[in-house]
């Protein structure tokens, strides 16, 4: 859960959460990036297995 | 001045990434935080709280699209790690988004709200807006440490742009590949003499940003808000009308052009678009109550996507950037207005009053307007730089001879002057276009719906057609791609683009065929204007033959790669020219011909005659020419009933010419029997030849003693008809139907009647393509019928050695013809499309993030309401313009395989929903093997991704592709798939039932 936000009052207050959040931000936006790369390269892994196997199909059709 | 290669750190420490959403939020946070920072102790103000809630609600907005782009990940065995990690990040996100929400309740709660001044409504004073409005002091001391052009991000950044589900993008690849080597010479060679910076002093953009394709809001505002007020600059905006604010304007404009180094007519356009969008934004405001806060904020997000989307779009393309630009960027941001801005002139006054108060004493919404205009004129600035580096991007090539790799001098000369070819190509018809726009505002704004075309969006009637238009264009599109006609159809396309949202204004009832028709003559004539660059480009590729093969192939790829991106959105749009014609004359029950079409009706006219009658010696009276002569939207029955009334006695009237009632009635009749004598009419099918917009005020149908009918043009005789057969400045309506065997397609499954009339519509299609591209009527036929697995065997031997990098390989060149051919499915520029549509920096991905947030398959439901609304529509026709473009689609973008595949999950099955065009019923389809033909008369609403070994439907996907929906699993004992596809579906229809039945 999200932690509890002291009280703003000041413009300090605010850009201390906001540096805060910003932070937050970027380390969420950067895993989620890592997420999304590393899964696509998994798929990336699969797609090539089964590209290989339609090679493989095709060419067992055309009777070669 | 900086070269831009330093990295511009933020407040927080992080490099700046020189893209989109990152850019503009951080640079608004370093705003604020440097703002903040300055006076810590200073009580919060309203300004600040708002500023604070603009930029949170940014990066929920960015961190909600990544999130969605990485839950697309499927979760297959395989690749079941990353699905349990993206589980495991949604919580992640869950804590960022309760973090946000949490703060944005405090600032609502806890800012000490300061009185805006308060002026009175309709005397908005000019003064100096507060600086934190003008936004702009840092700039200045930026200016120097301004983002640049980081190669490594980039490559990361398009490395990673790929939508998870997708195909790897060819395009992105070569890009990168190609920008990696040419980079060092671009820096170089863009430095000096490029027209497009060449207004511009060095200083006012750096060259770094230039050179990275980087114009951002901030700078632009930064070079034009010098000496006005906000307050000025927004009431010019509204009150444009006003003859008193006409010289303060034309100044405003001026100096804006001037700063910018844009052109006086964009700015212009640029104004009028501010305009439309404070009208459109006081409307909403009006309607809902609220705060233009949100607004602010996503404007905001809007503004920095656009911009990111735009370079994005420029690279991707290769610096053809202007092939997507217009279409999917310079007309974003237009889009959402001109259907919903139209108001009478007293509500838009009241309108102007009510938002003149908003905006004086609502400051954020000041910031939402500077905002617009900013971006709009950094898009455009942006867009002005992409075409400029168009011109150097063949020239780079050229300089840089290693880039190609180790090929022949002759190779290399015939590639870069391909490229140029291409670039003129395209500059011909940029300046045609943009010349004929200027002289049609409607038609200018019709072109900036066109992201609604894309994004086959919601809204009223008028867009669903031009939705359909659309989609029909891209299914017809990616199929008529016959090797050799690629560069033409990049011409074409985008012209037909424009044509087709023009004709997608037209369609609206906003103006008359007559518009329509001027409009395809000149798209015509700048096609002919071309024809000569085109020449010149196939002897180039008869060259590229003899030419040892293998080095050039694979340098060719990388040229074919860059094309690809810009012949998927200019193909498309070329379709959806003919696509218009087609649902248009379905919605008006009239057609008028195609481009294209003309020639081949005056071909058929050559057809022997069996009734044809001598005329060479018939030479009627003036009088009567007059009389037989077609008026604006009369048929040829008029002509005739006006000379029958007019020389009765001679044409064997024996009434009473005193009883005008009873020769009117017998004229009507005589003149339809004559008709139907003449072949022009046939009443057993109710075929009949009426004459298109060409002819009008020319055609004459003469009448003889005899009753026989004399065809004249202006006077001139012209050859008899064939029956029902059109002449050029004729056509056919209501043809009979004809069962074509090419044109049916099977569906694998039950039977489904076979619906008649599409099928002669669409031979005649298939025909006027055919006619245009020779032999693409044959593709078309044969991808009816194709099936995943005949596409397959379809790949010929040659290209079997690159089939590991199948989709790599999709666009080849061929040595043994010739041609850079796009073998095989095309769903990949389909993909491309989408990619870029979807991806979170480019502008419509607000919508998409809408969607999947919901976290609810009936968050798309509107699109689905929308369609069925059109598909329950009264006019037939509509419905089978929709069909047949649905039908296209699937056909052609070879969806069902695609995800498949990407789900690793060969058993998927693809169940098709139908909804009958003509009744409104819906046919569930076993879940069948995958076919990607369907029978006409059936329109595949959604499809559905059924894995057997789970009993459950693992993804729903509409029209469009998206997934509306995932893993809907069989409930305990149920066993039937279908009853699990029928629930999940029926329940969806009861919601949308009560949608349209609301609206």
């Amino acid at each position: 859960m999200a932690k509890k936000i002291q009280k703003i009052a000041t413009k300090g207050d605010l850009a201390r959460e906001l540096k805060k959040l910003d932070k937050l931000y970027r380390e969420t936006m950067l895993q989620l990036k890592k997420i999304k790369i590393e899964g696509r390269k998994m798929l990336e892994v699969q797609q090539k297995k089964l590209d290989e196997e339609k090679i493989k199909a095709i060419l067992k059709s055309l009777g070669k | 001045m900086a070269n831009g290669k330093n990295k511009k750190s933020s407040p927080t420490g992080e490099t700046e990434k020189p893209f989109g959403l990152a850019l503009a939020e951080n640079k608004e946070l370093a705003r604020l935080l440097a703002e903040l920072d300055a006076a810590p102790e200073e009580p919060l103000t309203k300004q600040d709280a708002e500023k604070a809630a603009n930029i949170i609600i940014g990066q929920e907005a960015a961190i909600q699209a990544e999130t969605a782009a990485s839950n697309d990940l499927p979760e297959s065995s395989e690749a079941g790690k990353a699905a349990e990690e993206i589980t495991q990040q949604l919580n992640i996100t869950q804590q960022f988004i309760d973090s946000a929400e949490d703060l944005l309740g405090d600032l609502e709660d806890k800012t000490t709200p300061v009185e805006p001044t308060e002026p009175t409504p309709d005397s908005m004073p000019a003064t100096e807006p507060p600086a934190e409005i003008l936004m702009m002091p840092e700039i200045n001391q930026e200016a120097d440490t301004a983002p640049g052009f980081n190669m490594e991000e980039l490559n990361a950044l398009l490395n990673s742009w790929e939508t998870p589900g997708l195909a790897p993008s060819t395009a992105y690849k070569s890009i990168v590949e190609i920008f990696n080597g040419l980079n060092a010479q671009r820096l170089v060679a863009n430095r000096e003499g490029n027209k497009g910076i060449a207004a511009l002093e060095p200083s006012e953009i750096t060259q770094a940003e230039y050179e990275a394709g980087l114009v951002s809001v901030e700078k632009v505002a930064d070079l034009v808000l010098t000496d006005i007020s906000v307050e000025e600059l927004m009431r010019l905006t509204i009150d444009q009308k006003k003859t008193e604010n006409a010289a303060a304007l034309a100044e405003t404009i001026e100096k804006y052009a001037r700063l910018s180094g844009l052109e006086e007519k964009t700015v212009r356009k640029i104004f009028k678009q501010q305009e439309d969008k404070l009208l459109r934004e006081a409307q909403k405001r009006l309607a809902e109550g609220k705060s233009f806060k949100k607004e602010a904020g996503k404007t905001a997000l809007k503004s920095a996507a656009y911009i990111g989307g735009g370079i994005g779009i420029s690279l991707a393309t290769g610096g053809l950037a202007s092939f997507f630009s217009p279409l999917a960027i310079g007309a974003i941001r237009s889009a959402d207005i001109y259907l919903t801005a139209k108001k009478s002139k007293k509500e838009e006054e009241a309108k102007l009053q009510e938002i003149r108060r908003e905006l004086a004493k609502d400051e954020s919404a000041k910031g939402n307007y500077l905002e617009g205009l900013f971006a709009d004129l950094a898009i455009a600035k942006q867009l002005q730089l992409s075409r400029g580096r168009e011109g150097s991007l063949a020239d780079c090539l050229a300089a840089n001879p290693g880039i190609m790799g180790d090929i022949s001098e002759e190779e290399r000369i015939c590639n870069i002057q391909g490229l140029k070819l291409l670039e003129r190509h395209y500059n011909l018809l940029q300046e045609a276009n943009d010349s004929w726009l200027d002289n049609h505002s409607w038609a200018q704004k019709a072109v900036g719906s066109l992201d609604k075309i894309f994004l086959a969006g919601g809204g009223g009637a008028k867009e669903k057609t031009v939705t359909s238009a659309a989609l029909f264009g891209i299914g017809q599109a990616l199929r008529y791609t016959k090797a050799g006609q690629w560069g033409r159809r990049v011409m074409s396309g985008l012209a037909g683009a424009k044509l087709g949202a023009v004709g997608a204004q037209y369609l609206s009832g906003k103006k008359g065929w007559g518009e329509k028709i001027d409009a395809e003559k000149y798209i015509v004539k700048s096609e002919a204007g071309i024809s000569d660059i085109w020449d010149k480009f196939k002897e180039l590729r008869e060259k590229k033959t003899n030419l040892d093969s293998k080095k050039f192939k694979r340098n060719t790829v990388k040229i074919a790669g860059i094309i690809t991106g810009a012949l998927a959105g200019a193909a498309l749009g070329e379709a959806a020219s003919a696509a218009t014609h087609k649902v248009g004359s379905w919605w008006q029950n009239e057609k008028i011909p195609a481009i294209g079409e003309t020639k081949m009706a005056a071909a058929e006219t050559a057809l022997p005659v069996a009734s044809k009658i001598e005329h060479s010696d018939f030479v009627p009276p003036k009088e009567q020419l007059a009389l037989a002569t077609i008026g604006k939207g009369e048929g040829i029955e008029h002509a005739l009933h006006r000379q029958l009334e007019a020389n009765a006695r001679e044409l064997g009237y024996t009434g009473s010419l005193d009883n005008r009632s009873a020769l009117h009635h017998w004229a009507g009749i005589r003149a339809h029997q004559i008709a139907i004598a003449e072949h022009y009419v046939d009443p057993q099918s109710g075929a009949e030849i009426r004459v298109a917009g060409a002819g009008t005020g020319h055609a004459q149908y003469v009448l003889d003693e005899q009753g026989r009918v004399h065809e004249f043009l202006d006077g001139g005789a012209v050859e008899a008809h064939a029956p029902l057969t059109a002449k050029e400045f004729e056509y056919v309506a209501n043809e009979p139907a004809v069962t074509t065997e090419t044109a049916t397609t099977e569906t694998a499954g039950a039977a489904v009647p076979e619906t008649p009339i599409s099928g002669n519509e669409m031979e005649k299609i298939l025909s006027g393509i055919d006619n245009k591209y020779p032999g693409s009527a044959e593709l078309l036929r044969n991808a009816a019928t194709e099936t995943a697995g005949e596409t397959a065997g379809q790949v010929n031997r040659e290209e079997l050695a690159g089939l590991a990098d199948y989709f790599y390989h999709h666009q080849d060149f061929k040595p043994s013809t010739g041609l850079i051919e796009l073998v095989s499915s095309h769903s990949q520029q389909t993909e491309k499309l989408l990619e870029l549509l979807d991806h979170p920096e480019v502008a419509g991905n607000a919508k998409l993030i809408e969607l999947v947030n919901a976290n609810d398959i009936f968050s798309n439901q509107k699109n689905i309401a929308d369609w069925l609304e059109v598909l329950h529509g009264s006019t037939v026709g509509r419905s089978q313009g929709v069909d047949a473009s649905l039908e296209r689609i699937f056909q052609t973008n070879g969806l069902a395989e695609h995800y498949r595949s990407q789900f690793n999950m060969p058993d998927f099955r693809v169940a098709q929903t139908h909804v009958s065009a003509f009744t409104g019923d819906i046919t569930f389809k076993t879940p069948a093997p995958i076919n990607l033909g369907l029978t006409k008369g059936q329109t595949p609403l959604i499809d559905w991704l059924y894995d057997p070994s789970k009993n459950s439907f693992r993804a729903m996907i509409n029209f469009r592709g998206q997934l509306i929906g995932e893993n809907f699993a069989a409930k305990p004992g149920e066993s039937d798939p279908n009853k699990v596809l029928a629930r999940t579906f029926e329940a969806l229809l009861d919601k949308l039932k009560g949608k349209i039945s609301s609206k």
